[in-house]
């Protein structure tokens, strides 16, 4: 029976899935202004929910973990879902090698702590292998069900690749988001 | 509208004298680009739909602006740019909203992405006979200075002014 | 021969000159086990094996005496159903030629819930949408004359395949609509990305007869809903990301939309959320539902519930709040209750252990570690 519990033992630097720890720090009611609770995206009323605004205009500060696309923290990994190619033998936007980049993705918006600026991100997926089974990371702002499949992390998008197994994502900067 | 010669008999001739079009008289709903239809089915279908009809947020339908982009200048850059190129960002067509990231085909060479933009242009999009083909040199044209997703679009909103769309 | 020489001696040593009367052990008799007939609480629980995507599985649990039942495997990225009768298993899924790569064929497999063998497949175009599991990715209709299969290629469309011949009827597209959701008689539906529910309603042979959009039920922009729908007796409820529950009837001529409720009130809105890969279960009989809720913002629908609420159908006020994260249990992502009168909640959590809740009281009774790698879609006959 394995166990993925060495995934999240692996280093200080990933991040279960599901961000469990996350939801544990909320429910003892801290409020970080690191990237692990409030949102690396700035108020974009076109987009949000209903919501409770997390401290109204407070972006995240930038960190290592936000600069560190091994990190699950990673500024531009705000809607990935799956493994980072980082620790795969690609890179934040690369494939590992022997695999084939997927030309159907979905999108995510992404707040760069640094230079303060939204980005259009584009998750790729890398195809053609089995899972990587390293660095599981996922993320979700703005990301939206099934129906709506541009913003849709669920679906394997390697589906429309000559060899659809999946194997890791990437993050690639398509541009500035428009306000 | 075929651009086909109904009468057959001179097929065999005409494939080859002219660069007219193979006529599959037999077939009366053949498209006028075989090859295009082929690279079409092959590349394109998957989202925007075997007939070009779209598919909601994900992709627009082909039946319709392409064949208007393909009577002026800019508009027959803009279909090179964008199966050259791809786009991503928010279009509106017809009253619908798309918003999606299409890939770029570049990976197929000049004649295979004028040959699928003329199925569109013309068998999907049913353009007039004083609509010029596209050639394979308009696409090798624009292959010199690639453009990103964004500015694509960004092309595309000129062109769509100029057409009054 | 030797091992019970041993055990022999062994006896004798301990009991002295009486033990020279006791028969060896006889030689075992090798056979396939089946399961017993079933009962309210066994638990069909699809590990997505997400680490290992090609190598799904089916696990099958006792939730009364914790005993692994059995196994049925499910390949790359599966959909996973009952037959109404639940004697049935069918697992939509994937297989690649050379294991890791290659031709690439779709297929829906069946599988006899009482010897675990996987009897029967159709052979599908290799269109079938890849994605997590739901109820709605495979799906038999209630009469059991049809199976459904959600298919994204990214364009989106459905298969309509034939049981008992094991063949496929056909294709219907559904123009960017998503899931099959079985919807009546001869009905499937799929949402759509306006907010509104598609239907397709078939003739007798399997093939499109008519189709119609309903109006837009929810607004995709400002309050998404699951796709994990929880079934209700003449249909399904489907929350949202803020906790608003949709009950749709489905028992008349066309969906029914109820007024939406809320799980949450003002206070909690947009504090507390559902969230999670099984969204919610449903006790029909006693009309309660439970609810895996965490607090978040925006992005966080997929976190699991530190807390387990427990809500009247009826009266739409929270009747529960159990702990999760405070009996150490990590945050809960699915879950699902049997139907009985005596029923169990069981909760799969983040780091892939079950739990068994009673589900009148609330009161933990057991923990199945590790049941599974990653243990996200539960079904109970």
């Amino acid at each position: 029976m394995r166990s993925i519990d060495h995934l999240f033992e692996k280093s200080a630097r990933s991040l279960a899935r599901h961000t469990s720890r996350r939801s544990l720090l909320a429910a003892l009611g801290k409020v970080l202004t690191g990237a692990a609770l409030i949102p690396l995206l700035p108020i974009d009323r076109s987009f949000r929910a209903q919501a409770a605004e997390p401290a109204a205009g407070k972006k995240a500060e930038a960190n290592p973990a936000t600069d560190d696309p091994n990190s699950c923290d990673y500024w531009k990994y705000c809607a990935i879902d799956g493994f980072l190619c980082s620790c795969c033998g690609g890179t934040s936007n690369s494939c590992p090698p022997g695999t084939a980049p997927s030309p159907i993705t979905w999108i995510g918006t992404c707040h760069n702590p640094t230079d303060k600026r939204d980005y259009i991100v584009s998750y790729n997926d890398c195809c053609g292998k089995v899972s990587c089974s390293n660095c599981v990371c996922n993320r979700n702002e703005r990301e939206k069900p099934m129906y709506r499949p541009s913003r849709n992390n669920d679906l394997n998008w390697c589906m429309a690749n000559a060899d659809s197994n999946y194997h890791c994502s990437v993050s690639v900067i398509l541009g500035v988001a428009e306000k | 509208m075929s651009r086909c010669n109904p009468r057959t008999l001179m097929v065999a001739a005409a494939l080859v004298f002219s660069r007219a079009p193979l006529c599959l008289a037999a077939e009366p709903d053949a498209p006028a680009y075989p090859a295009g239809a082929a690279a079409f089915q092959a590349n394109c279908a998957v989202c925007h739909g075997p007939k070009g009809a779209g598919q909601p947020s994900l992709a627009p339908p082909l039946t319709s602006y392409p064949a208007r982009y393909a009577s002026i200048a800019e508009g027959r850059r803009q279909l090179a740019l964008t199966v050259l190129n791809g786009m991503f960002g928010g279009i509106d067509v017809e009253h619908s909203h798309f918003d999606f990231k299409m890939p770029d085909f570049s990976a197929l060479d000049d004649a295979t992405l004028a040959a699928a933009l003329n199925f569109t242009v013309f068998d999907l999009g049913h353009a007039g006979g004083d609509t010029k083909p596209i050639a394979a040199e308009e696409i090798a044209a624009e292959r010199s200075h690639p453009m990103d997703g964004s500015a694509v679009r960004a092309h595309r909103a000129s062109v769509l002014a100029s057409l009054g769309l | 021969m030797k091992t019970s020489l041993i055990g022999v001696t062994l006896l004798s040593l301990a009991m002295g000159a009486r033990s020279l009367a006791a028969p060896p052990l006889p030689a075992e008799h090798l056979t396939a086990e089946k399961l017993p007939p079933n009962n309210a609480h066994r638990i069909y629980v699809l590990d997505e094996a997400f680490i290992n995507e090609i190598d799904a599985r089916v696990h099958l649990f006792d939730g009364d005496t914790y005993r692994r039942l059995g196994q049925i495997d499910a390949g790359f990225s599966p959909g996973f159903n009952l037959s109404p009768d639940g004697k049935t298993s069918v697992i939509g899924t994937t297989y690649f030629s050379r294991g890791s790569r290659g031709t690439r064929t779709d297929v829906v497999e069946f599988t006899d819930n009482t010897t675990l063998s996987t009897s029967h497949e159709i052979v599908l175009p290799p269109k079938r949408a890849m994605t997590l599991p739901t109820y709605f990715n495979v799906a038999y209709s209630a009469d059991s004359r049809f199976v459904y299969v959600s298919y994204v290629t990214p364009a989106a469309s459905f298969g309509v395949l034939d049981p008992a011949k094991y063949s496929v009827i056909g294709e219907i597209d559904t123009a960017g609509c998503v899931l099959v959701i079985p919807s009546g008689p001869n009905r499937v539906s799929s949402l759509c990305e306006s907010g509104r529910l598609l239907t397709v309603t078939l003739g007798a042979e399997g093939h499109e007869a008519s189709r119609a959009m309903s109006d837009a039920f929810f607004d995709p922009d400002k309050d998404p809903i699951f796709v994990q729908g929880v079934p209700i007796t003449d249909g399904y409820a489907f929350l949202s990301f803020l906790g608003e529950v949709h009950e749709v009837d489905f028992s008349g001529a066309g969906p029914v939309f109820h007024q939406p409720w809320s799980l949450v009130s003002a206070a909690e809105k947009g504090q507390w959320r559902p969230g999670g890969q099984q969204v919610g279960a449903i006790h029909r009989h006693l009309g309660k539902l439970f609810v895996p809720m965490h607090r978040g913002g925006e992005g966080s629908h997929k976190d699991g519930g530190t807390e387990i609420w427990v809500f009247d159908m009826k009266t739409h006020q929270r009747v529960a709040r159990w702990p999760v994260t405070t009996q150490k249990l990590a945050p809960v992502v699915a879950v699902q209750v049997s139907q009985d009168d005596a029923p169990i909640l069981f909760a799969a959590t983040d780091r892939s252990d079950v739990a068994v809740f009673d589900a009148l009281t609330g009161h933990l009774r057991h923990v199945e570690k590790q049941l599974g790698q990653t243990p996200w879609l539960m079904l109970n006959p």
